[in-house]
């Protein structure tokens, strides 16, 4: 081995890297500069191409440097003026169709390494290249274009006429490839996006709701750019490709370690996403323990809570006074197979949810914040019910009746006592999971006597084995999509969605969510839904609610952090004091 | 490890009782070498411990006392000093029904150390033996037939070897713990998973250790097999009529046992670190039976809020880590008679 | 000695083949898939990726075509679009054939977790980190063992060896899960002398490095010891000693060099090891090296990042291998290749 000479070659290297970083702290010294972490556990960010994003920390980072058609108040869940502004008209067949009017004083940028500043894109003439409704148009049928194989494709697909064969065309293993090239431009060609001109397009939805103009605002419908995703392919969304035009640019991404934006200066701000007030925002890689050690040893300047210390920062009146809580718009609930013996029987499920004290789990285990759920769709999203209007809707711990209608299920069952029932709790072996349904084990056999069996399983089995044949408990969550409650109940639990695990199907349900999905009225929307909430968790008990996430961040005195309720920072609207 | 760079036992002798007196005299040599009988006592005491769990935990290791997560009782929070109690402005909930302290669903630390043993202790002596088990019999097998078998058999070994033990296991693991999660009652499979879950989880960590440590055995008793086929006391076995597996189990096998139990032995501190890697990476036992490796794991989590929690377990495998180290070099040295000179 | 090393050569081909069908077979039988997620895609959207990352065709066919683009260099004329697909390790431009003609070779495929890398990229920019590491880690095992061993074994049986012995059973006993958030926890966090997390800096590789070495510096201690010790009682150190050479010219030239002997033979397995072993260091510490791959790459079906991180240190464990040999040969004269 030439250990030797290596290790000389090595600390060469590394007293160049001292050097740099050295002379890196003292040009930053007058700049605002944010380190965070809070959305950065868990590794790399997979990508932040707008059209293959699917994790909230790629969300997060295409949310400072792409923006969408609408945008979205993150502060209070308000439709915002993002790149376009826009009207609904009735169209021919009963539809909506939405007319996007672009601005047109917004230009592609590139971080440049060797002026250190962000500079405008030209074209082959030199001229500026400004983002128009082109780029729209290429970024929305980009998503939709079954070669690009978004993730994230099928929300808004439901939301364009003619998306959904566009963008459900698989080629045939063996298949003719023109013939397939040629009727994916036919379908393309059929699918309801109109690009008018360079200001206007144009998109037919199928009915005018209240969120349409949200699912229009999502990541996968960002503008991207064409020419440069031509010439660099997959490669197109390192810094020194890619080309973005929102309140951020991308300075440096090095893989598995950290990402670093830089403002933007060509970026004109608008009502919803305005200029940045800050110089950069470092987001760094790190697993949540790490983090704290960083933090506390004032490297980064906000984090989220590690649970395991979260009583020690409480009780520390310096680390107590950095604590923030924000919203994390998740539901955490257990499903039950409501199809197959014994949770077919709805006495069983509900004496099941009625026998979890979500509080004790609250405070005691998860800490962070929580709230217990009642329900499912948290109270505040769009046209959700809240705990104020509606303080006796849904579940809560009860064991007297939790008693009772065991007593009742194992008399339908055909079990003379409870040890007889055989059930098992299914989760996916991670985080905090294990501690919650062994807290939920202890409730269910001290109330109900019923001892279940944990079944935690290894995530990516446990996810498949949920969408081919559900356990008969289950452990599950869901993160909304967009601020409203149909991201909730219609998407997760109407009938003939993918999503639904559980095999409820009930028509009362089925008809209120289809009806307050139309409704132009929020007050109307609220009442239908508080009704079918009341089926799902309560007349059917199809799922057991447990609490509604919350953010616990400690974000450094000096930093300004901007409450967001979407569940990602808008680090543009933070600052420094 | 280092028990393959030394040289077989020279055993010359045609008997077993001349074997025994080999055995006496390396006891002998084991109870001069008080590190190595401190090793004993710690290892049996753990033993003691593990059998009866039962009796001496004082409370069930899976018993939670929600309100009680965290709870340490006074004592641990003067040892640790920035562990202060609520009652001083601290954090930390006091409660003296906890002699280590409560984790963070309030379950009694100290009672899930003393189930954690079973665990630890079930792979410290499973794990060699599952690993000298395969070992064996492929070194046997190769070493005394010698020819293609031989040939095939060690080639295969050497594929194995070059596996990334680490990589290997983690792939393994994850092959048992989601192929045998949920398949049809009846299967062999399926019984290979009720038997998992009945052991809590503890069945795949086995097979997973045994499969991926045998290489090294089977190679040291082939060498031993071939260093010993040739002697005297061998053809004089065969010249009086005895068939192969006799002569393989009555004649060879005492005679290469010394140097297989050494090099067990001080294996079998890898073993139980294995046990604490799976599970920080978790793929550990089930809970919640405990095991120090998943104790350590979530404690290292809150290391600078509750220290307890790592610490007490860490300290708990780091003795009978330590008393394996000890025996097994003492071993070494007691079964080694090329040392015997060296006195 | 050629023969020899090309017999070897052959033969390590032979292993990583067998290693690759093993691998592919395992992960492949593992339920579940890269894209299974907690919000299930729909069956429309898993059939198109699956289309792209070619997971669709027979196993036969995938495994085939995975190897392929490993072993097969090939030769193209025209540019190709970067793709995270078509990412080779070897790059040969060609121009006598055309402008852009280039030959091809070693693709180790796409990495699903991240969509604008390929494992080639992996290797380029984590690998050589988690080198480092090893490299460092190994500097101080062997800067601590060997004293540590020398000085244990020529004390034997005083209270220095029993201080030293202590300490390396000390070293091997105690998991790097809990050194290495305890080292953190105290230099960094409490004292505030090192580096928390991160890499780069001489300051920062302190803490993983010595987290990672001391278990191996206490293996090597053992062995050093007990090898010197066997050799002292080798007749041709009676000679040297009886000649009347002075004890320190005994130690240093004859009896050191050959004790080493069996110290060379691990420390090629070791440092493959120390590679490999950095998982839960390089999670603590915040390092970008690999050792965050060899987990989450199972965990995520990560199928080209499994076979490639796998055959990548079988590769590496085979060749430090045959390195040690060669080393050994010429450490100590009386070794003949067969």
């Amino acid at each position: 081995m030439k250990t030797t000479r290596f290790a000389r070659f090595l600390s060469v290297l590394l007293v160049v890297a001292v050097l740099f970083s050295a002379i890196g702290a003292i040009s930053a010294q007058d700049r605002k500069v944010i380190v965070t972490g809070i959305s950065m556990v868990g590794g790399d960010i997979p990508t932040i191409d707008p059209q293959l994003a699917e994790t909230s920390a790629s969300i997060e980072a295409i949310n400072q440097m792409f923006v969408g058609l609408t945008a979205q108040d993150v502060t209070n869940n308000a439709l915002a003026e993002g790149m376009a502004t826009f009207e609904v008209t009735e169209n021919a067949d009963g539809g909506a169709t939405y007319t996007f009017t672009v601005r047109q004083d917004v230009p592609w940028v590139r971080y440049n390494p060797e002026t250190d500043a962000v500079e405008q894109l030209t074209d082959e003439s030199g001229a500026v290249r400004m983002v128009t409704a082109a780029d729209f148009y290429y970024g929305i049928m980009r998503g939709l274009d079954p070669r690009t194989a978004s993730p994230y494709a099928y929300v808004p697909v439901g939301y364009i006429n003619g998306a959904s064969d566009f963008n459900g065309l698989v080629l045939e293993d063996g298949g003719d490839a023109a013939a397939y090239e040629q009727s994916l431009a036919e379908l393309q060609a059929a699918t309801a996006v109109r690009l008018v001109d360079d200001a206007t397009i144009e998109i037919d939805a199928p009915a005018n709701t209240l969120f349409t103009a949200y699912i229009y605002g999502l990541w996968v419908m960002r503008a991207t750019p064409e020419w440069v995703i031509e010439e660099f392919g997959d490669l197109w969304v390192e810094a020194e490709n890619i080309a973005t035009y929102g309140p951020f640019a991308l300075k440096e991404w090095a893989h598995d370690e950290s990402m670093t934006l830089i403002k933007n200066p060509f970026w004109p701000g608008t009502a919803g996403v305005p200029q940045a007030k800050i110089d950069e925002v470092v987001f760094r890689f790190l697993d949540p323990q790490q983090q704290l050690a960083e933090y506390e040893a004032g490297n980064i300047d906000a984090i989220q809570i590690p649970l395991e210390e979260w009583d020690r920062i409480q009780a520390d009146p310096v680390l107590s006074a950095e604590y923030v809580t924000g919203t994390n718009p998740c539901s955490y609930y257990i499903g039950f197979d409501n199809l197959e013996a014994p949770t077919d029987n709805v006495h069983l499920r509900r004496a099941l949810s009625y026998a979890v004290d979500r509080e004790t789990i609250v405070t005691n285990v998860t800490k962070r914040g929580e709230t217990a759920a009642r329900w499912f769709t948290r109270p505040d999203v769009n046209a959700a019910p809240t705990l104020e209007l509606f303080p006796d809707l849904g579940i809560s711990y009860d064991p007297t009746k939790a008693q009772e209608e065991f007593a009742i299920a194992l008399t339908e069952l055909g079990y003379s006592s409870a040890s007889e029932l055989q059930l098992s709790l299914s989760y996916n072996d991670s985080g905090n999971h294990g501690a919650v349904m062994q807290a939920i084990q202890q409730m269910w056999r001290e109330v109900l006597g019923l001892e279940v069996t944990l079944d935690p399983r290894e995530s990516a089995t446990y996810f498949a084995s949920l969408s081919e044949e559900a356990p008969a408990a289950y452990r599950s969550g869901w993160c909304q999509d967009y601020p409203d409650t149909n991201s909730y109940l219609y998407d997760v639990f109407f009938s003939q969605t993918t999503q639904n695990d559980t095999g409820f199907a009930n028509e009362e349900f089925d008809q209120l969510v289809s009806q307050a999905r139309l409704s132009q009225d929020n007050a109307e929307r609220i009442e239908l839904y508080a009704r079918a909430e009341q089926i799902l968790v309560v007349e059917e008990a199809a799922i057991i609610p447990i609490y509604w996430y919350a953010l616990a961040l400690m974000v450094k005195p000096n930093v300004e952090r901007a409450p967001s309720v979407t569940g990602n920072e808008a680090y543009y609207l933070w600052d420094i004091r | 490890m280092s028990a393959i760079t030394h040289p077989p036992a020279k055993v010359a002798s045609l008997k077993p009782p001349a074997g025994q007196s080999l055995w006496s005299e390396s006891w002998q040599r084991l109870r001069r070498n008080r590190a190595a009988l401190l090793g004993v006592v710690i290892i049996v005491i753990n033993v003691l411990m593990a059998l009866f769990a039962p009796v001496l935990a004082p409370l069930p290791y899976d018993q939670q006392v929600l309100q009680d997560n965290n709870a340490a009782p006074l004592w641990v929070t003067r040892l640790f000093p920035n562990m202060k109690p609520k009652e001083e402005g601290g954090y930390v909930t006091i409660s003296d029904d906890y002699l280590l302290g409560a984790d963070k669903l309030g379950r009694d630390l100290w009672s899930r150390i003393i189930w954690g043993a079973r665990v630890s202790l079930t792979v410290a002596f499973i794990g060699p033996l599952v690993s000298i088990l395969v070992g064996l019999i492929v070194g046997l097998i190769a070493g005394y037939f010698g020819g293609w078998l031989d040939n095939f058999l060690m080639r295969t070994v050497d594929i194995m070897y070059a596996f990334p033990t680490l990589l290997f296991i983690i792939l393994l693991m994850t092959f048992f713990r989601t192929s045998f999660a949920q398949p049809e009652p009846g299967t062999f499979a399926y019984s290979l998973g009720q038997l998992d879950t009945a052991s809590g989880g503890m069945l795949f960590i086995f097979i997973g250790i045994g499969l991926t440590s045998w290489m090294q055995m089977a190679r040291l008793v082939r060498g031993q097999v071939l260093s010993q086929r040739n002697r005297e006391y061998i053809e004089a076995a065969h010249a009086m009529g005895a068939n192969t597996p006799r002569i393989m189990f009555n004649h060879i096998l005492p005679n290469i046992l010394g140097p297989l139990i050494v090099a067990e032995t001080l294996t079998i501190p890898t073993y139980i670190s294995f046990e604490a890697f799976l599970s920080f990476i978790g793929l550990g036992v089930n809970p919640p039976m405990p095991s120090w490796g998943s104790m350590i794991s979530d404690g290292s989590r809150a290391i600078s809020s509750y220290p307890n929690q790592a610490l007490f377990p860490a300290i708990a495998l780091f003795l009978v880590m330590f008393a394996f180290n000890f025996l097994g070099d003492g071993l070494r040295d007691a079964l080694d008679p090329r040392m015997r000179g060296v006195d | 000695m050629g023969q020899f090393i090309f017999r070897r050569f052959f033969w390590m081909i032979v292993v990583l083949f067998f290693i690759s069908i093993i691998t592919f077979t395992l992960m492949r039988a593992i339920p579940g898939g890269p894209f299974s997620r907690e919000k299930p895609l729909p069956e429309a959207t898993l059939a198109l990726l699956n289309q792209k990352y070619n997971l669709d065709a027979p196993l036969l066919v995938q495994y085939g075509d995975y190897i392929g683009d490993i072993v097969l260099p090939i030769i193209t004329t025209e540019r190709i679009r970067p793709s995270t697909a078509e990412d080779y390790l070897v790059v040969i431009p060609l121009p006598f054939i055309a402008e852009e003609a280039a030959l091809r070779w070693i693709n180790f495929g796409p990495t699903y977790g991240s969509r604008s890398r390929s494992v080639n990229d992996i290797f380029r920019e984590n690998l050589p980190i988690s080198f480092q590491l090893g490299v460092a880690a190994m500097g101080i095992a062997m800067a601590i063992g060997i004293p540590l061993g020398v000085v244990s074994a020529l004390n034997r049986n005083t209270w220095v060896d029993y201080m030293g012995m202590g300490t390396a059973i000390m070293g091997v006993s105690i998991p790097v899960i809990i050194t290495a958030p305890l080292l953190q926890y105290v230099f960094g966090v409490q004292l505030r002398a090192l580096p928390v997390t991160g890499w780069g800096t001489i300051q920062s590789a302190i803490l993983p490095a010595f987290a990672l070495g001391f278990v191996n510096a206490a293996l090597i201690a053992r062995l050093t010891r007990a090898s010197l010790l066997q050799v002292l009682n080798e007749d041709y150190i009676r000679t040297a000693r009886a000649k009347g050479l002075p004890e320190r010219v005994v130690i240093t030239v004859h009896a050191l060099k050959n004790s080493l002997i069996p110290v060379i033979t691990i420390l090629g397995p070791l440092f493959a090891a120390l590679v490999t072993g950095t998982f839960v260091v390089e999670t603590i510490f915040g390092i970008p090296g690999m050792g965050r791959y060899f987990v989450t790459s199972i965990t995520g079906r990560d199928y080209p990042a499994i076979m490639g991180t796998i055959l990548l240190y079988a590769f590496i464990l085979v060749v430090m291998n045959l390195i040690v040999d060669i080393a050994y040969a010429w450490l100590d004269p009386r070794i003949r290749f067969d």
